[in-house]
């Protein structure tokens, strides 16, 4: 007995009815050349690295047998015109491949689209890639960037900006008690990020009103001693003139 | 790095100088010191083959992965037919 395997990626829209369909004539098939089939799984729907036929998802069929290794010279043949024959509408693409004897029955596989979103969907993509510490630095930034503000800014907003801080402080003592409230947090941050733009927006509405006093100050302070200036000159003329006059005296 | 150089000396060897002392990390091969790692090489475990590809999609060299030889023999070709199955890109995955 000789062991293969077989791949199939077919049309995402495939039905139920189809993929029985398709499991029955694949371990008839099998069975013609006097063989088992060993296991026929669903890996799922996935995200095709490339467009097939003009499809962008696909699912993956993946199933295990033996053969007598009488047939073996021919089995790849085989396969691939039946089911490009029979069904060259469902099944897109397929390969066959054998496996060593001693091969485990445990294999590696990508994650497909519907474990990800069954599986807790965000909170358990943030536990499995570890990125906890991302959600804790995003809020430690969020709030240094409050106090900075606030502390250009009056008092008043300084007490704002410490809530925030408080915030942040309990929100990271609350994901280190417990990880399952993992959206609050985000929703904190969400808070303090609201609260960094107002208090940014305060500050630029100030600069804007103390904006335009500035330049005419200066302005008028300019003019003032582009006035002076010449008086000045005049006064040291005359100066001149008067020590020129003593001295020609 | 403190470390005089001569003046007289060749751009390329200077160069490769700068390189060596730049990396602090030798490159070495993932499989030959671990085993089962080496056995889980298969065109349907597209996860371990991604890092193993260039931004664009290319098989990365054993000269720059530090991957052995029979190890890259086997990765190149589990790469391939994952591409044929649409596991893998050809070129510049999508975005």
């Amino acid at each position: 007995m000789v062991r293969y395997e077989t791949l199939f990626l077919s049309v995402p829209e495939i039905t139920t009815a189809e993929q029985e369909k398709l499991e029955r004539d694949f371990a008839a098939l099998i069975e013609t050349k006097q063989g088992k089939v060993k296991s026929f799984d669903r890996w799922g729907k996935y995200l095709l690295a490339y467009p097939v036929r003009k499809n962008d998802y696909g699912v993956y069929y993946l199933a295990r047998f033996d053969i007598d290794s009488e047939y073996e010279g021919n089995i790849h043949t085989d396969i691939t015109t039946y089911f490009k024959l029979r069904y060259s509408e469902l099944v897109m693409r397929l390969m066959t491949s054998s496996l060593d004897e001693d091969a485990p029955s445990e294999y590696k596989r990508p994650q497909s689209l519907d474990e990800s979103i069954e599986g807790g969907g965000v909170d358990k993509f943030i536990k499995d890639n570890k990125m906890d510490d991302i959600l804790k630095s995003s809020q430690q930034s969020a709030a240094s960037e409050t106090s900075d503000v606030s502390a250009k800014s009056e008092a008043v907003e300084q007490d704002s900006s410490d809530q925030t801080v408080e915030q942040s402080e309990e929100s990271a003592t609350k994901e280190t008690e417990a990880v399952v409230v993992e959206e609050q947090p985000a929703v904190e941050v969400e808070k303090v990020v609201e609260e960094v733009v107002a208090v940014k927006e305060v500050a630029a509405k100030k600069e804007k009103v103390v904006s335009p006093v500035k330049p005419s100050k200066k302005q008028e302070v300019s003019d003032s001693k582009k006035e002076e200036t010449p008086v000045a000159d005049a006064v040291d003329k005359t100066d001149e003139d008067t020590t020129q006059d003593q001295e020609k005296a | 790095m403190s470390r005089k150089m001569k003046l007289r000396i060749g751009a390329r060897l200077l160069k490769k100088k700068v390189r060596r002392s730049g990396y602090s990390a030798r490159k070495r091969c993932r499989f030959t010191s671990d085993p089962e790692l080496a056995k889980t090489i298969d065109y349907k475990n597209a996860d371990l083959l991604k890092m193993f590809l260039t931004e664009r999609g290319k098989i990365l060299p054993a000269r720059i992965s530090g991957t052995k030889a029979k190890y890259q023999r086997l990765l190149t070709k589990q790469i391939k037919k994952s591409r044929i199955m649409a596991l893998l890109p050809f070129c510049a995955p999508r975005e």
